[in-house]
């Protein structure tokens, strides 16, 4: 098939330009910072909003690692990704372990400092145990070098919705 | 010379210039480019989500003409406003090398005969599922082409679907139980009769169309190869052998049990050859027309393809030592669907009209500012208490999902990209699904007790405002307060959880799935680069004007220009999609390895590679970095701001022409697309294969003169 398009050549030409110089326009200048923390955190999942028996206690070595991405359109971004597989629970009571499958990958905006709560979910240690899993809520305080764009600071709390 | 031009290149050189010209940022928070869509009154969950429209099965012998090996050349008068004179009734590029590939080992055992073509009022909807099992709503039930009963029906120009009609089709095979799958196109013949008319960004979509069955094992000839496109008042033939990868090479005589597919009409299986690391579950075919891939699938070209093996029946009660039990059912030996249900996530947008629209000038992408599950608008669906299986597609142009419950609860994904996990992954929020990602999630509402007033929903966390990537994703408690400037983040799925079920639930989520497949020797490393910028040389290179184009020629018909592009292998640049490049070209019976980097600014590109499914083997370097829900096997690869994705596959059983794109169908239609091709494992294949050069009158084919020196 073909379609006669003299009458169209004028503005298709000026368009073709157009759309030329776009195309030929250089690769926007990416800047990417990676930076990485791993903090100790700490809290507990109350019984009383899991459902549980009991009260589980979390510890261990939380994993923020952050690739923060320059954008000339539309301002820099922060690619998260939070990993708390270390996090060891224990039940109060029983002493029943409890694992989980935190892992976060976040998109967010860049800034000095970012709130960000996210959930997970825990279980019982055994095997099926994640049939009956629970969800945890980790709460993080992240803060950045703006000039770097570094992460210069991690807090973070493990507890409940 | 007369001057002439194909279709394509001039809405792609307007499109390029427009580009410039085009609102560069969103108007008044509304992230979709056009005026805010009218409500009409119109409230959230005030609707059922119907189940996809279950395609019959037919007998090949009702198909007339009977399918063929190699395509139909039989010629037929060809529309004036398509140039007139004759052209062949099917599409499919003719000759040996296009095909049906083992087409004598796997003869089609059934067919699906459809249609493409406008909105029409649905006579024949068939859920595959009692009335109970869908809402209230039953097999026969008539459907309007709308997303809502308080807006208006969708015209036939503004709507184009699989037979014309809502809600989306839903292909059901078993494995070793070849299909043909016929498509005819009854689009208009008139190009510009693409939309109703009735406002800004109300004509969109092209009439030529190519269905890639996305991500099936299959031949080049079958996958929907962009420039394998046909024409209106043309069919044509794609052959799904549905085989285990590997068949070829492993298991070869069929001796493994666990490679098997159900029988259909009692609880046993029969072996089959392959590897069954490589079952596949979840699929969908969409449309995969040559830059107007975005617009044909949100036109609404889009429908999905449940796969049933010895390990994934769709029964959840045979316990035979294979079966998984996986929630489904238990009234037919596979494929029950009473609690397995297909979703596909679509953000839309209408005009004044309540006619489906779209910007088509952004070319960062396009957001709608409606949510829609199966084409229907914020809806509900009601729910026993036990447990279910969704299958979750992202079936939109540019927008990323973040799911999660209204209260948080967990739920189970087992699958990722219709591939079943090695290991079930509990989660509270899904992470950020891209574009063309299927997850398959089990939710066990018997955590609740049923009553009228027992509701969860689905809330989506991702902001979005942009089509390059989202803007944040929000925490449960933010997203269900909304967003002012993104109207599709929040609740948008509706669980009534409305019983107990009156047979008990005898499905399992049993821990292993599938395991990952043993890997052979790896024999190279390949880089593909995703950036802005982009140039095309193909025009250059062929020493011809671009205005002023030979018809039938190679540059007239394959080269556009695009602001995204590819660079392979740190050579030539970031090149524009040209489908008579060849850039990559796997020895065939190979394994390699493949790295996709993130090239620029701040952008997200979900990377589609076609025919094989890869296993991601790190992220930015780091194997710790790849999520348990990505530890499986894939076909979409989410790069991430910065990003960069390894992977390995496997290139074996089929041959032929294949391609690997941006799934932010934008970005590959401007022109985030290259073909690679498997070309050296015997006739009729040629190394270096000849790229067909579709029109009305007949597929012609030109030497691949564009090949990258290191495709080989």
């Amino acid at each position: 098939m073909t379609n006669s398009i003299a009458s169209r050549i004028p503005i298709a030409l000026s368009l073709v330009v157009c759309g030329l110089v776009l195309a030929a326009a250089p690769a926007n200048a990416q800047t990417s910072t990676v930076s990485s923390f791993t903090i100790q955190v700490s809290g507990t999942a109350s019984a009383v909003k899991t459902g549980l028996s009991e009260t589980v206690m979390f510890a261990g070595p939380l994993v923020v690692n952050a690739t923060v991405t320059t954008d000339p359109a539309l301002g820099p971004t922060v690619a998260l990704f939070v990993d708390g597989r270390g996090v060891a629970g224990t039940g109060n009571k029983t002493k029943t372990a409890y694992a989980n499958t935190c892992v976060a990958t976040l998109t967010r905006p860049f800034g000095p400092t970012d709130a960000i709560q996210t959930t997970f979910a825990f279980f019982q240690d055994t095997a099926g145990g994640y049939m009956n899993a629970k969800t945890g809520l980790l709460t993080l305080n992240l803060t950045y070098d703006t000039a770097t764009m570094a992460l210069t600071n991690v807090t973070a709390s493990v507890g409940t919705m | 010379m007369h001057l002439t031009w194909r279709r394509t290149e001039i809405a792609k050189v307007v499109l390029a210039g427009l580009f410039a010209l085009a609102p560069a940022v969103i108007a008044d928070g509304v992230p979709t480019g056009l005026p805010p869509s009218p409500t009409f009154g119109i409230a959230k969950f005030t609707q059922p989500m119907l189940r996809f429209d279950v395609l019959p099965r037919v007998p090949v012998s009702s198909l007339n003409p009977a399918p063929t090996a190699q395509s139909n050349q039989t010629q037929q008068p060809v529309d004036p406003l398509l140039g007139g004179g004759t052209g062949p009734i099917e599409g499919r590029p003719p000759g040996p090398i296009w095909a049906h590939q083992e087409f004598t080992k796997f003869p089609p055992k059934f067919a699906v005969d459809a249609t493409m073509e406008g909105a029409k009022v649905n006579t024949v909807y068939d859920p595959g599922v009692a009335a109970q099992f869908n809402s209230g709503v039953g097999k026969g039930t008539t459907v309007r082409p709308r997303f809502h009963p308080g807006l208006p029906d969708q015209g036939p120009l503004a709507v184009w679907t699989f037979n014309g009609t809502f809600p989306p089709k839903l292909i059901t095979v078993r494995y070793q139980e070849p299909i043909i799958f016929r498509e005819h196109n009854k689009l208009p013949a008139d190009k510009n009769k693409n939309g109703a008319g009735t406002g800004p960004g109300s004509n969109f979509g092209i009439h030529s169309i190519s269905t890639h069955e996305h991500n099936g094992h299959h031949g080049a000839e079958n996958d929907g190869f962009t420039g394998a496109y046909f024409w209106p008042n043309q069919f044509y033939d794609y052959h799904y052998p549905v085989v285990l990868a590997g068949w070829r090479t492993i298991n070869t005589g069929a001796t493994d049990p666990q490679a098997a597919t159900p029988n259909p009409n009692d609880p046993g299986k029969t072996n089959i050859p392959g590897d069954w690391h490589e079952t596949m579950s979840t699929h969908w075919f969409h449309d995969h027309m040559f830059s107007f891939t975005s617009q044909n699938v949100y036109k609404g070209m889009a429908g999905m393809l449940n796969i049933y093996s010895a390990k994934d029946r769709g029964n959840e009660a045979i316990n035979d030592g294979v079966n998984l039990r996986l929630p489904s059912g238990t009234a037919k030996s596979f494929g029950n669907l009473e609690y397995d249900v297909n979703i596909m996530l679509a953000d839309k947008a209408w005009d004044t009209k309540g006619q489906l629209n779209m910007d088509i000038f952004d070319f960062d992408g396009f957001l709608g500012d409606r949510m829609t599950v199966n084409l229907f608008d914020n809806p509900f669906f009601e729910v026993e208490a036990r447990k279910y299986r969704f299958r979750v597609l992202n079936a939109a142009v540019s927008r990323f999902f973040k799911l999660a419950l209204s209260d948080g609860s967990p739920m189970i994904q087992i699958a990722n990209d219709g591939n079943l996990l090695p290991h079930p992954v509990v989660l509270t929020e899904t992470d950020e699904i891209g574009i063309a990602e299927r997850y398959d999630l089990v939710i066990d509402f018997s955590r609740y007790t049923p009553g009228p007033n027992t509701k969860v929903w689905l809330v989506n966390l991702a902001k979005q405002t942009n089509g390059k990537r989202p803007d944040a994703d929000l925490s449960l408690a933010q997203a269900l307060q909304g967003d002012a400037n993104d109207p599709v983040v929040g609740k948008f799925l509706e669980f009534r959880v409305v019983r107990k079920p009156a047979v008990a639930d005898q499905s399992q989520v049993p821990d292993p799935l599938i395991p990952n497949p043993t890997l052979p020797v790896n024999t190279r490393t390949r880089l593909f680069e995703f950036n802005s910028g982009a140039s095309q040389p193909t025009l250059a290179n062929n020493q011809e004007p671009l205005v002023a184009a030979v018809p039938g020629s190679r540059a007239e018909v394959t080269a556009f220009i695009g602001p995204w592009g590819i660079e392979t292998d740190n050579q030539g640049g970031t090149l524009d999609a040209d489908f008579g490049r060849i850039s990559a070209a796997p020895s065939f019976g190979t394994r390699e390895i493949w790295t996709l980097k993130n090239g620029g600014g701040g952008w997200d590109h979900p990377i589609h590679i076609h025919f094989e499914e890869g296993i991601i083997l790190d992220r930015n370097g780091d194997p710790n970095q790849v999520p348990p829900w990505e530890k499986g096997r894939k076909d979409v690869y989410r790069l991430r701001p910065g990003g960069s994705v390894t992977l390995t596959m496997q290139f074996r059983d089929f041959q032929g022409m294949f391609m690997e794109h941006c799934h932010n169908t934008v970005h590959e239609d401007n022109a985030m697309l290259l073909r690679w091709e498997i070309d050296n494992g015997g006739a009729p294949f040629v190394k270096k294969l000849p790229t067909p050069i579709s029109t009305p009158q007949g597929v012609t084919f030109v030497p691949p003169d564009d090949v990258l020196p290191t495709a080989f």
